[in-house]
């Protein structure tokens, strides 16, 4: 269908008001919005995180991509709840205790939102219980946690550790990030996974969930 | 402009390779090189730990390792009080220490160490709310920080305020927010200094050595007393000798003339 074409590539432009315009046209034509999210939307995103990688386009782009998305998302809501399809994955999010930088981790919550997510922002300096308690009530897929300044991320461990405590460790995913860590980190403190950046976590957690 | 040299951290790859083997010789080097380029001061920093007992142990490793290279102070990066009060023990000069915020539960372990050994501080205005989005906000906390020291026998002159900075990749009002609240720090508590890294402004952007310039120059220009930077950075450093000459910071130009002798200019 030529306008599931268009929607891609107005989001692969990063056209926020063409993506609106045209992804309302769709469903006005009848067009099932899960066609709408995963052959078009999902696929734009998708090449979106590609030219993200090969630094052909960059943070503020990315970022205008995944405001483009969550418009997109938005006018699509009530028609995918209409029919029953359930979100990508649900994610937790926060940056850890005793650390207050949320810019990267905002960028990834609107990423993951763009891509169809359903994510619980709990916001910054996230004390370990907050966030065992979201796993226990929202269940999501994946737990994502954040840290910029290197001796917070310490706390991450301390989530993992009252995770397993709790019995709710293998009940959930856990890929964290920021500029501490790396893969070595992630083994260290037994997370599931570690992402360079907002795309690449996408791609991890879409792997996890077999999507 | 005082310069602190950035490159002894162990989020660098070779640095944090050199801290766990040992290799005296990689962090002598980095850090008369840094010496070399212009740096006033070098930081240290290894946050490649778990505990801060092993912690301590690489910067009494490092201390007197970079001081014995260079001669030069240091600024010291860590979070904890037992890891600074080892480095300090070690280190010859007046230290900076990076740093404190508003968050006074955090000082606590800090403060007393810097009393004893006569440091300076770099003081962060932000608090466990997070990193305020206004400049007004940013200088109450500020004023808590000031009155907070002042209260435990530190004076606001042996402060250096970061104003802090953001990406302008993430929100392009952030350049103009650093510059603001530094220009309101200077006007406000003009007896306290300010210092800034330079490279998280160009976070998420190609090129990102035209943006540190460009913070830099406008920087300098709105009162920035200390940065902390790569002063193996040829280009960056020219940049600070030529800024400051315009702005009459440099006597005759002398020092930008001698800089150029010294094949400095690039």
């Amino acid at each position: 269908m030529e306008i599931l074409k268009s929607i891609e590539d107005a989001l692969v432009k990063r056209s926020l008001n063409e993506v609106k315009e045209l992804t309302q046209k769709a469903l006005d034509q009848k067009i099932s919005p899960e066609d709408i999210l995963n052959k078009a939307l999902i696929k734009g995103l998708d090449t979106i995180g590609k030219l993200y990688e090969s630094q052909e386009i960059f943070v503020p782009e990315l970022m205008l991509a995944g405001m483009a998305m969550k418009e997109a998302l938005t006018l699509l809501k009530p028609h995918l709840e209409k029919s029953d399809v359930p979100p990508v994955g649900k994610m937790v999010i926060g940056t850890v205790a005793g650390d207050v930088h949320d810019v990267g981790k905002n960028i990834v919550s609107m990423v993951f939102t763009g891509s169809g997510f359903q994510v619980t922002d709990l916001g910054l300096d996230v004390a370990a219980e907050r966030f065992v308690d979201a796993v226990e009530k929202e269940k999501p897929d994946v737990l994502a946690l954040s840290c910029l300044y290197t001796p917070t991320r310490l706390a991450m461990k301390d989530v993992i550790q009252m995770l397993k405590q709790k019995k709710l460790r293998n009940k959930v995913k856990i890929i964290i990030g920021g500029a501490p860590i790396d893969q070595n980190f992630a083994d260290l403190i037994g997370a599931d996974g570690y992402a360079p950046d907002p795309p690449s976590g996408v791609k991890k957690v879409m792997g996890w969930l077999g999507k | 402009m005082l310069i602190i040299g950035e490159k002894i951290n162990t989020s660098i790859k070779d640095v944090k390779e050199a801290v766990l083997v040992r290799n005296e010789s990689l962090i002598e080097n980095l850090a008369q090189n840094q010496k070399l380029g212009g740096a006033d001061y070098l930081e240290v920093n290894s946050g490649l730990r778990v505990s801060p007992e092993e912690e301590a142990a690489d910067l009494e490793w490092m201390v007197p390792l970079i001081q014995r290279a260079t001669g030069l102070p240091l600024c010291i990066d860590t979070a904890h009080g037992l890891v600074l009060e080892r480095a300090l023990r070690l280190h010859h000069g007046k230290a900076i220490i990076n740093s404190i915020s508003g968050d006074i539960d955090r000082w606590k372990e800090i403060l007393p160490v810097a009393k004893q050994f006569g440091c300076d501080l770099i003081a962060l205005p932000s608090d466990r709310k997070g990193i305020p989005s206004t400049v007004t906000e940013r200088i109450k906390v500020a004023e808590r920080i000031i009155e907070g020291v002042a209260k435990e026998g530190i004076v606001a002159s042996r402060l250096y305020f970061d104003p802090l900075v953001l990406p302008i990749s993430s929100n392009t009002q952030n350049g103009l927010l650093f510059i603001n609240t530094l220009k309101e720090i200077k006007r406000l508590f003009p007896e306290v200094r300010t210092v800034s890294g330079l490279s998280n402004i160009s976070f998420g952007l190609p090129k990102r050595t035209l943006i540190n310039q460009s913070f830099l120059v406008l920087s300098l220009e709105a009162g920035l007393d200390a940065a902390i930077l790569n002063p193996m950075d040829k280009n960056l450093m020219a940049l600070v000798h030529s800024t400051e000459a315009f702005l009459n910071k440099d006597p005759f130009c002398l020092r930008y003339i001698e800089a150029f002798r010294n094949g400095k200019l690039g």
